[in-house]
This record gives C-alpha cells, structure tokens and sequence, in this order.
C-alpha cells in the first residue's frame, strides 16, 4: 500500500470538527471579541481593495461590481472564520442564486446583511443612515454605492435606479432591527420600490436564536454557546402588481407583513424550548 | 395663496380626500389616509410651490396636516 487515504490523512480534522471541546465562559468570550478583531479587518480589507478596484477598471459601474465580488467573497471568509472557531451556526435553506430584484429581510440581528452579503456576488444593500457616522462604513457605503435610508425621497430614487440598472437590492422593511419576540412592522418604501420598477421580489425570511447581537442586549454580554441563524430563501413574487401605485404598495406591505409573521410565529413554535443561556 | 389652501387643493385633487375634512388637527394617516409615501409626493408639490428647499427627511416627525404647514413656514 503507497500513501495514505486522504480520510487518513486528514482523520485529525475530524477529531476537531466531530468532538468540539466544550468551551467555557471565557473561550466564548475570546472567541467573540476575537469574531469583533476580525470584522474590523475584514472592513479594512475590503476598504483596502477599493483603489485596487479603480486600477482595474476604468469603468465606474465595473469597478463596482468588481468591488462588491470582493465584499461578498470577504464576508463569506468572515463567515467561514465564525464558524470555525464555533462561534456561529448558520444555515441556508432554498435556493440562493437569486435572479436580479428586490430582496427583502427582516432584521433580528445585526450581521443578517453580512450573511446575506456573502450569498450573492452583486449586492447593494440599503444602509441605515446613522452608520454613516462611522467613517469607515460611509467609505465603504460609498465605494459599493449602497443606498443610504437617511433622506426617504433619494432612497426610492436611488433604489429605483439601482433595480433599474438589474441590480439585486437588500432592503429590511423593519427598517431598524426587531427586538427579540416582536412581530416586525413593515414600513411601505420596501413595496414602493417593487411597484415602482416590477422586480421580482425575493422574501428571505431570517430566524435568529437568543437575542445576542439584537437591540436588547449589549455587545459585551457574550452568550455561552454558538450563535445559530437560519436564513430562509422562500419562493420569488414575480407578479407585484403596478397599476394603482398606493393601493398596491399597501396591499404588498401588508402582504409581506403576514407573511413574515406567519414564518416567523410557525418557526418559534416548531423550535426546541428555548435553551437558558442565550 | 396660503400652505394650508395648497395643501387642500393638492389634497382634494390628486388624493381625493374630502376638502372639508382637511383641518390642520387632521391627522395624515388615520384621517386622511395619506401614507408616508404620498407625504413624499406633497412635499415635492409643497417645494415647487413655496420654492423653499423642504427635505423629505423633516417628515419624520411629521403626523398632521398643521405639522406638515409648520414644516413649509419654518423652513
């Protein structure tokens, strides 16, 4: 016999992924300060890469797209880097590649976009306006020419435009993050830009367990247990009706609204009891 | 022309709500079944009309038709 099988070679990273050592109070909080550490990076990476973008391409909107492919793939790494050291647990169900349109999410937690982020190579995303507080989310906001939700009116103008040009936005309806329990209340402006434009809509329905990275609790109370996501790709509304803009924009939100609610309401009950900890 | 008589005429012609119900208590919304989108649209008509520079994100707070007026004269 020559060489070894690769299960052989390979047997040891078995043992890591197959019998995870318990870790203590204070592994999980190395571990998610660590998960922080790395965010930063992450953001300086691809805050890094956005001259490299305007070396490669001449062409504004190439070079957009070139950086965006960038942002998708870091936080897919960013993702992986969670997961290995055992911190997250996130599952996709239904089908990913998503044709270009009009995603929307409700928002539990605050890394759903980054996860939604790393699933699609040409995202832009609508920011909530008090990031842009932040020097380095402005840039990046900026160089990815995502959607700032500060001024309404330019949002549904500069969404529009962005479904126009076969772009797949991200929007929460919620607007803000839901606290943990609430039913998310849909505000119109995710339906307004559907109607405007007739994208196929993709409902992606986000279940977060515990409430760790949710508005009520802080960033340094660390839970004692992986973080565990399930992001639902549901099936695509590609008949959003256009006539009769307020009538339908209403009918729309509301619509989504039920919808989300039922998703949300059925998954809770169908969860284990909820574990103590998180 | 006032605010408050542009407003009704906007109102009443483009939104078909009943000028009489147009006060400046009326709420926006629950009175006058004007959502956040269509308070966009006024606004837009309000800054043609008046020629002052009205940001759509000042309607944050905005709830009843004497707010929206009180928008447009402070502005």
């Amino acid at each position: 016999m020559t060489g070894k099988t690769t299960d052989q070679r390979w047997g040891f990273l078995a043992l890591i992924s197959s019998a995870p050592p318990r870790l203590g109070r204070l592994g999980y909080a190395v571990g998610y300060t660590s998960a922080y550490g790395i965010f930063v990076l992450c953001c300086l990476a691809i805050a890094a890469a956005a001259p490299v973008a305007g070396m490669i391409h001449r062409d504004r909107r190439r070079r957009i797209i070139w950086l965006r492919g960038v942002a998708s793939r870091v936080a897919r790494i960013y993702l992986g880097y969670c997961r290995l050291i055992r911190m997250v647990k996130v599952e996709f169900i239904g089908e990913r590649k998503l044709p270009p349109g009009l995603i929307v999410a409700n928002h539990p937690s605050l890394v759903d976009a980054l996860w939604l982020i790393s699933t699609q190579p040409n995202i832009c995303c609508v920011l909530k306006g008090d990031l842009e507080r932040f020097g380095l989310f402005r840039y990046l906001a900026a160089q990815l020419d995502y959607v700032s939700n500060q001024d309404p009116e330019r949002l549904l103008a500069e969404g529009c435009e962005r479904l126009r040009q076969g772009e797949t936005l991200l929007v929460f309806p919620e607007a803000t993050r839901t606290p943990p329990g609430e039913l998310p209340t849909f505000r119109l402006g995710a339906a307004e830009l559907a109607v405007r434009t007739a994208v196929p809509v993709h409902p992606v329905v986000v279940h977060k367990a515990g409430s760790y990275l949710s508005k009520a609790r802080p960033w340094y109370a660390f839970p004692n247990q992986p973080l565990r996501w399930q992001i639902v790709f549901t099936d695509t509304l590609t008949e959003v009706r256009t006539d009769a803009p307020r009538h339908a924009r209403r009918q729309l939100t509301a619509g989504l609204q039920k919808f989300f609610h039922q998703q949300i309401t059925s998954y809770q009950v169908a969860q284990r009891p909820p574990r103590t900890e998180t | 022309m006032t605010v408050l008589q542009h407003l009704r005429d906007v109102l009443a012609a483009e939104f078909e709500v009943d000028p009489q119900s147009i006060t400046p208590e009326a709420h926006l919304l629950d009175d006058l079944d004007i959502d956040s989108i269509d308070a966009i649209d006024i606004l837009a008509r309000l800054r043609e009309f008046t020629g002052k520079e009205l940001p759509a994100e000042a309607l944050k707070n905005v709830r009843t038709v004497g707010e929206v007026v009180a928008l447009v004269d402070s502005a």
